[in-house]
């Protein structure tokens, strides 16, 4: 008897000595949203005891109080998402639909996730790693998919402006061109007409994902088009750059 | 006597007639008649008419003469829009950009995912350094974290 009273006693001042250091090593050395930290202390825990009922309330102490913290960061991380999309400078109707859908969705996410936060303390042991295996289930069906689209129009909004640069450069160029069709090279007008053509493919490309955030869309598709159209975009401008070489070889100098 | 002195002194009234002097003149300075402006509105026309051919004269002997001089003075300016300095700075942010986008995840970015994203972002704007230095750079910070699935497989053993 005594034996085991001296054993919960000194697995009590432990368990309370591990609650005292817990504001050192169980998170702010990690970061916010880095928790290998904190999953190295209940290793440690789990590892110097087994059995009792007080390792087993530390462990589930832990658990949750984890289960709480990651919870937290993926709240946070979908509110700052959410803000980024809500931030960014849209103008065109098609686009403004698609931000307005994405913003409530992930809007959505954080309710359900703070639903899911009020459960935590509730939990046993059994049902703690339970409610980690759906949660992650939960995240890779539902919100890993949202925040890739979401990522994905982030990207395709930044890349108006390279569209729009590539459209005032095509202009001037068609302005210079018409210039030198006093000239009337054969070269010259085939190099235009291949910019052309590269530059409205590109567009075609880039137009085309007003369709690709819908809710039959996955990331992946987003991404190829996004994708597809820089890589024609690059292209238009290796065009400009030939044009531009063929022009000055025949300019006197 | 005195009948040749009258004679004479009848010569000084003598003078053409004033039609016939003024077509002379007409036909001396080569000013046709029927062209001369009666009206406001065709002397308008008429210094028009002059002023176009002045015009339409000088045009042609620039071009003739004055033409590829002139020419090579506009080249650089026509070709601004192919400037190769330029073409390279814009083709180079797309170039950027088009890493970057191979840089997206699924799941949302990271502590330090983001710092790899904003520094690829800073080289973007600024068309300079390399990318693959900035990701070099930030490997071992990527190692030693674990992200919110990681954690929530280890917790659900």
């Amino acid at each position: 008897m005594s034996l085991r009273n001296t054993s919960a006693a000194v697995g009590g001042i432990v368990f309370l000595s591990f609650l005292a250091l817990a504001p050192a090593s169980f998170g702010e050395e990690t970061g916010a949203c880095n928790f290998r930290g904190d999953l190295e202390a209940l290793k440690a825990v789990k590892a110097k005891f087994s059995g009792s009922t007080e390792n087993l309330t530390a462990e589930l102490g832990m658990r949750k109080q984890l289960l709480a913290k990651v919870t937290d960061c993926a709240i946070e991380e979908t509110k700052q998402l959410k803000e980024k999309i809500s931030s960014l400078p849209v103008n065109e109707p098609s686009m403004l639909r698609i931000q307005a859908v994405l913003r409530e969705q992930l809007e959505e996410i954080v309710s359900r996730y703070e639903n899911q936060k009020s459960q935590i303390k509730n939990l046993g042991l059994q049902g703690a790693q339970n409610f980690s295996r759906d949660l992650r289930e939960w995240r890779v069906a539902n919100h890993k998919p949202l925040a890739g689209k979401a990522e994905n129009f982030i990207t395709w909004a930044e890349n108006q402006r390279f569209f729009q640069t590539a459209q005032a450069r095509l202009n001037q160029i068609r302005h210079t061109v018409r210039i030198l069709k006093l000239v009337d090279n054969e070269e010259i007008q085939e190099l235009y007409e291949r910019s052309l053509s590269q530059f409205e493919a590109a567009e075609r490309t880039n137009k085309s994902l007003e369709n690709a955030f819908g809710p039959s869309s996955s990331p992946e598709d987003s991404l190829a088009l996004i994708k597809s159209s820089l890589e024609a975009l690059a292209e238009t401008y290796q065009g400009f750059s030939n044009l531009g070489d063929a022009v000055r070889k025949i300019l006197p100098h | 006597m005195d009948k040749f002195l009258s004679i004479i002194q009848k010569l000084k009234y003598i003078e053409a007639e004033a039609d016939y002097t003024a077509r002379s003149r007409r036909f001396i300075l080569s000013i046709s008649a029927d062209r001369e402006p009666k009206n406001f509105w065709e002397l308008f026309l008429h210094t028009a008419q002059v002023g176009a051919a002045v015009a339409l004269t000088g045009l042609l002997i620039f071009l003739i003469l004055g033409g590829f001089s002139g020419w090579k003075s506009l080249s650089p300016l026509r070709l601004s829009s192919l400037d190769p300095a330029s073409l390279k700075a814009e083709a180079q942010a797309i170039d950027i950009q088009i890493r970057l986008t191979n840089l997206q995840y699924q799941e949302p970015l990271s502590a330090s995912e983001s710092t790899i994203k904003e520094a690829a972002i800073y080289q973007r704007n600024e068309a300079a350094e390399p990318l693959e230095q900035g990701n070099t750079d930030n490997e071992g910070d990527q190692e030693e974290s674990l992200g919110i699935d990681e954690v929530l497989l280890r917790l659900a053993e």
